[in-house]
């Protein structure tokens, strides 16, 4: 059985990697530093391991969605990512996208 | 301590990174650490303990490394370039080792200091020879067209170069050969070791060829050397035509008009080889055909010493095999060629 759980293992991840976008875009709307998004998005019910995470923001970073400043007012210097124009745009029609495909597939699976 | 262990496992993750990005993944790492160090503050535990927990939370350095690296581009040669690199590279080394071991042989027969007749340590010394000079040769060929080919799909897949493997109009598309139309790979292997052996036997050592051992104080050849070496050239004509065989059907995998006209030409040519070869009364060394009738009381030529009904003139007083292997040829290479007509013909509606 062991082939089975690793299987589900697997899809369930590829399920969720293209989630895992939309969930840390829509959270990005005011500055949030990656631990932070770590903690909240595990309160909410979507954990995310903090190895995924930081490499994720850098890449929507380089990709333009999000932009980053260094808070170094404190004695812990901390990275905070914000969405820009363009990730607010792009995460728009990725929510517009998700919602249209839950329900297709809703009303397919539930037949 | 401890900051030396987070030291350490910040450099392995950033160690392989481009010099810029390591620098801030770098601080990101570190204040993720501190983050969730600081968040363990109250828990019981020693601060080495808590560390050591924060790191094996992140997962190896590796893993984290690679994600930082992504998943796009990180191969050397990706699809869709390498099922065709896969392809080029197998024809590219089997062309090598073909094209290779033909100019080995055909310059250590003609280059080389071809031993006499029978001396059988300058034989042993000039085929060691051979074959090591043919090995090194072989490995350093191969070596680098498996570089070359490597490095040209690495730099066409890295830049992204189209392959003109999806055709702009469907009905560019190739047909599909029909099964009974198709040449398996097996069928090819055989055929290249069959050939191999032969190519070594009789066109290299025609002074070995077949030894029989025991029938004499030393051993001696089952065919009369001097007979293998008068018709060397046939026999190369025979590999030569064979392994060009071998190369169109490796090219057309299915019996094409192509493929047919090289199985005509290779059987015509293997015909006249081994009735010229088999049919010199001379081909079975005496030597041989004595030892054989003082042992068995039997002769070798004809049946038993008369001839062979049926045929005429020096055939019938051939060795019985040989005239039989010189019919079963004839016979095979008839047989072969109506079946390849057919299979190509057929599969062409």
């Amino acid at each position: 059985m062991e082939d089975f759980e690793n299987t589900f293992e697997n899809v369930s991840i590829e399920l969720r990697r293209g989630l895992t976008n939309l969930v840390v875009l829509s959270q990005c709307k005011r500055p949030v530093y990656g631990y932070e998004l770590v903690k909240s998005l595990g309160e909410q019910g979507f954990p995310i391991e903090a190895n995924t995470v930081y490499p994720l923001l850098r890449r929507l970073e380089k990709q333009g969605l999000l932009s980053s400043d260094w808070d170094t007012s404190t004695d812990k210097p901390r990275k905070y990512y914000q969405i820009s124009p363009e990730g607010l745009r792009f995460y728009d029609r990725l929510r517009a996208q998700w919602y249209e495909n839950n329900k297709t597939v809703q009303e397919i699976i539930e037949e | 301590m401890q900051n030396n262990l987070i030291e350490r496992y910040i450099y392995a993750v950033t160690r392989h990174l481009p010099d810029k990005e390591a620098e801030e993944v770098s601080r990101e790492i570190d204040e993720l650490i501190s983050s969730m160090l600081e968040e363990r503050a109250d828990n019981p535990g020693s601060e080495d303990e808590k560390v050591r927990q924060v790191l094996t939370e992140l997962g190896s350095p590796e893993a984290l490394a690679r994600e930082y690296t992504g998943r796009a581009n990180d191969s050397l040669i990706g699809q869709p370039h390498y099922s065709l690199y896969l392809k080029v590279l197998k024809f590219v080394l089997m062309a090598i080792a073909i094209g290779i071991s033909v100019a080995m042989m055909v310059s250590a027969i003609i280059e080389g200091p071809y031993p006499g007749p029978s001396d059988t340590s300058l034989w042993i010394n000039w085929s060691v020879d051979a074959v090591v000079e043919w090995l090194t040769s072989l490995t350093s060929a191969l070596l680098s067209g498996f570089a070359w080919v490597t490095i040209i799909f690495a730099i066409l897949y890295h830049k992204g170069v189209k392959l003109d493997y999806d055709p702009d109009d469907l009905d560019d598309l190739p047909e599909v050969p029909q099964e009974k139309a198709r040449i398996g790979r097996g069928e090819l292997i055989g055929e290249a070791i069959f050939t191999t052996l032969f190519a070594i036997l009789f066109i290299v050592m025609p002074y070995i060829n077949i030894p029989i051992i025991g029938m004499d104080a030393k051993p001696i050849s089952l065919f009369t050397p001097e007979v293998l070496i008068g018709v060397r050239y046939l026999l190369i004509a025979s590999i030569v035509t064979v392994i060009l065989e071998m190369i169109v059907k490796f090219i057309d995998k299915r019996y094409s008009l192509r493929v047919f006209g090289a199985i005509i030409l290779t059987n015509l040519v293997s015909i006249v080889t081994v009735s010229t070869w088999l049919g010199n009364p001379e081909a079975l060394n005496p030597v041989f055909a004595e030892r054989f009738q003082e042992l068995t009381g039997l002769s070798v030529y004809g049946i038993n010493g008369q001839p062979v009904p049926g045929f005429g003139g020096h055939w019938a007083m051939l060795p019985l095999p040989f005239l039989i292997v010189i019919v079963i040829v004839v016979i095979v290479a008839i047989i072969e060629i109506i079946s390849a007509g057919v299979k190509t013909f057929s599969s062409k509606n």
